[in-house]
């Protein structure tokens, strides 16, 4: 037997009913404060699904162009992720290449790929078939995606080598800057409870 | 909000982890959610042991990855080994000093009052404490949020064996500590995410009466 007029917050289980909200807005746990939902602006979904798919054409330049290049006696080096996880691998740490692979490269894409299919049915005003599964996909990976870690890995890395070597930043360091900032805006509408309201208005 | 009653479990209702949806438990073992089909569960099975066990094997593992090198620099100067610490100690010489501070709160202090936050957490959980909860839940938030940052460090020596390794002026390696580092941050992530947050709260209920 369900109750969808009642919420239980999923910190402290008190159980509330939910108040409405405006767009853009969130409600709040009476009792411990944790955030219940979030409501997107109007044609949030839609935006997020645009903003998402910018989000993957600056993933591909952040991987394919060089995050750091140093410059040494006329010799060049460039560094990217999966570069980096092949030195890793040749160095002999094939666990911290694949845990750098994971972090820094599979669950980042994994993340923004399962966001997309989350949100376009609903774009396509269809009723989503698979998503419970896709929801706790994206849930899954969402901590374990560590590229805003990564980031500021890049900027210690600079200083660090500062002395030895001069050390630019390249192309794909601002390919990285703009998607956390898109990943991170368009992460607010992949709330459970307001995406299944929507499932239930769908057919 | 007004709140209608004082918790889901307390009148035998269950809500899914996954869509939210509160439904009346049809059984106790084995409930699915009506709607999305996730298995329910009244709390997180097994929570405070899991997170126990995690926390334990993260606490081992703290003490190699801060004592071994994380890194080897072979040059014409010689080999040198960096632990954690000596490198927040060489951005710090070097007057990076925000980076050392933002690595050591990343790479020592995080960590470290992770363990023991969670730990804390788990005792007063075990006693069944109803003392300030807000304040215990608003510690556990944090403890979800920074902990990933920590893995700044394993980041930082990929990036620098990726530059240097084949460059003339020296050779960089990665070491064990690299790793036993990334086993702490992963672990203390698990423990954090196995640790049910509501179970702060359910003695404050049996205590309100």
């Amino acid at each position: 037997m369900a109750h969808p007029s009642l919420i239980a917050c999923h910190e402290c289980d008190l159980l509330q009913h939910p108040a409405p909200v405006p767009p853009r807005g969130a409600a709040k746990c009476a009792r411990c404060n944790a955030l219940l939902y979030r409501v997107p602006g109007e044609r949030g979904i839609e935006n997020a699904f645009a903003v998402l798919i910018a989000a993957l054409i600056l993933f591909v330049v952040a991987n394919i162009y060089p995050i750091l290049s140093m410059e040494l006696q006329g010799q060049r080096v460039d560094a990217t992720i999966l570069g980096g996880v092949r030195e890793l691998r040749e160095g002999g740490m094939p666990a911290i290449a694949v845990i750098v692979f994971l972090t820094g490269f599979l669950f980042p894409l994994v993340n923004l790929l399962g966001m997309l299919a989350v949100l376009l049915p609903f774009v396509r005003r269809r009723r989503p078939r698979y998503l419970a599964t896709l929801l706790r996909g994206v849930m899954m990976v969402r901590p374990w995606s560590m590229i805003e870690v990564f980031m500021l890995g890049v900027f210690v890395s600079m200083v660090k080598l500062a002395h030895l070597a001069h050390v630019v930043p390249g192309l794909a360091m601002v390919a990285f800057v703009l998607l956390i900032v898109l990943l991170a805006s368009a992460a607010t509408v992949i709330d459970p409870h307001y995406l299944w309201s929507r499932w239930e208005t769908l057919e | 909000m007004t709140p209608a009653a004082p918790t889901a479990a307390s009148l035998g209702l269950l809500s899914c982890h996954i869509c939210g949806l509160v439904s009346r438990a049809a059984a106790e073992r084995g409930a699915q959610c009506p709607r999305c089909g996730a298995h329910l569960h009244l709390r997180r099975p097994g929570s405070v042991q899991r997170t126990w066990a995690l926390l334990v094997a993260s606490a081992i593992l703290f003490v190699p990855a801060n004592l071994l090198p994380i890194m080897t620099t072979t040059s014409f100067l010689g080999t040198q080994s960096d632990t954690i610490m000596s490198g927040v100690i060489f951005l710090w010489t070097s007057g990076s000093w925000p980076l050392a501070v933002i690595v050591f709160v990343a790479s020592i202090m995080v960590p470290l009052l992770k363990i023991l936050a969670l730990g804390y957490l788990l005792v007063t959980v075990q006693r069944h404490s109803a003392w300030r909860p807000d304040e215990r839940i608003r510690l556990y938030r944090v403890i979800e949020l920074v902990g990933r940052w920590s893995m700044l460090d394993v980041f930082v020596v990929t990036l620098l064996v990726a530059l240097v390794r084949f460059s003339s002026l020296a050779i960089m390696q990665p070491r064990g500590g690299a790793l036993a580092f990334a086993g702490v941050v992963i672990l203390t992530m698990f423990a954090a995410m196995s640790f049910d947050p509501r179970l702060i709260w359910d003695p404050v209920e049996k205590r309100d009466g």
